[in-house]
């Protein structure tokens, strides 16, 4: 069972170093596509690690998954600092630090921590996320100044445009199963009655 | 140790290491953009710039750095960029009118430095001055050799990017020299910034 998270994590990771550069060149893949994929790598290493330690799952330094949430939120506010896409793009060090610190600091303690945390403190975090995404939404479409000096003005409207659908999407992802719509059931069994049938 | 301490602790080493790693890149909380950043380290460490020698459109060399503690305003600009340098030009045009009120005519000059080799010649240097009414003495109108153009971003911080439609964007400020270096940046609307860094400046050394 470690194999599978290990191998989406290094192929993730892989494909992030590989397109690095175009995913780098607009504002919107870079925030929404690179940071989270290498997040995402992160996060499969840490299923992977939970696969194969799992005492880790239950270590007494992260009760409640408080240690891991924490790192979590520390690291997701870096790289949430405008000036911290500059200094990613303007010197290799930075560019380093992203790579190394999104997946071994937001991914992986993500994966081992969250499924420990109670039920409120999950809800209150998806919660936050969602006015979060609503927050840099606005912020990026309104300032009045640009907000990196790597991008320009137009790119930084549409990336608060993408964190407003981020909003919508994470919205309804996570408001759906309280109306008993539990998503990914629901899609995989739904999608292919919504195919048209006369197709091949 | 019970598995509550234990994590407290824990949360303590990793709270501290984040902060840190916070506290550091938003320069003690003063900046969240590089832009920011870049504008507290004038203040608090300032460069030195360049020693490079600029052109104006009459081929007459000038160097950036002067020794006679007098104050150089710069500007970054390209002659047909349609919005920011044109209210770039319109602070410059402002100063220029605050500084001869003060009689500081020899004291501070103020250059409009082009990044735009290509397009910017001694004729569209011309046309800059005329239309922002540089007087062409205190306040001219100049560009870098090609070999400096680099360096000389660099050392100010100004980013240029090419834009397909308004040709060039980068984050336009008006830079503060005094004694070879940078010690201020502000925004074009903030006159009263400039002319109280340089009332201060004059304060220092008189």
């Amino acid at each position: 069972m470690t194999q599978v998270p290990l191998c989406m994590a290094a192929a993730l990771f892989t494909l992030c170093v590989i397109l690095r550069v175009p995913l780098e060149r607009h504002m919107v893949t870079h925030v929404l596509v690179l940071l989270p994929a290498l997040a995402a790598a992160g996060w499969f290493t840490g299923r992977a690690i939970a696969n194969r330690w799992p005492t880790l799952r239950s270590s007494d330094w992260n009760a409640a998954g408080a240690t891991g949430l924490l790192t979590v939120l520390l690291t997701g506010a870096f790289w949430m600092l405008p000036r911290s896409l500059d200094w990613s793009l303007g010197e290799p060090l930075g560019e380093a630090a992203k790579f190394v610190s999104l997946p071994l600091f937001l991914g992986i303690p993500l994966a081992l921590s969250w499924r420990r945390a109670p039920v409120l403190v999950r809800g209150f975090l998806n919660a936050s996320a969602i006015s979060m995404a609503l927050t840099l939404a606005w912020v990026y479409a309104n300032a009045p100044v640009r907000l990196c000096t790597s991008y320009l003005t137009g790119q930084q409207e549409q990336l608060g445009e993408g964190f407003l659908w981020v909003s919508v999407m994470l919205g309804v992802l996570w408001t759906a199963p309280a109306f008993g719509l539990r998503l990914p059931a629901w899609g995989a069994r739904q999608l292919p009655s919504l195919l048209p049938r006369h197709l091949p | 140790m019970t598995p509550w301490l234990k994590t407290l602790a824990a949360c303590l080493v990793a709270g501290c290491a984040g902060t840190a790693a916070l506290w550091a890149a938003t320069e003690s909380g003063r900046a969240l953009t590089s832009e920011g950043a870049r504008r507290v380290r004038a203040l608090e460490a300032p460069a030195l710039v360049p020693d490079v020698v600029l052109t104006d459109r009459h081929d007459q060399p000038l160097h950036l750095r002067r020794g006679d503690g007098s104050i150089t305003l710069v500007e970054f600009i390209y002659t047909t960029c349609p919005l920011i340098c044109q209210s770039a030009g319109a602070a410059f045009l402002r100063l220029q009118g605050l500084l001869q009120e003060a009689g500081l005519t020899t004291d501070v000059r103020l250059l409009s430095v082009t990044f735009d080799l290509e397009r910017d010649g001694p004729a569209e240097l011309e046309v800059y001055e005329k239309t922002h009414q540089a007087d062409g003495s205190q306040w001219r109108i100049v560009r870098p050799s090609p070999r400096d153009l680099e360096s000389l971003l660099q050392a100010f911080g100004v980013v240029v990017l090419p834009d397909p439609v308004l040709g060039f964007e980068h984050n336009a400020a008006i830079h503060v020299v005094s004694d070879g270096r940078l010690i201020g940046i502000f925004d074009l609307e903030d006159i009263d910034g400039v002319m109280k860094q340089i009332a201060a400046v004059r304060q220092g050394t008189t």
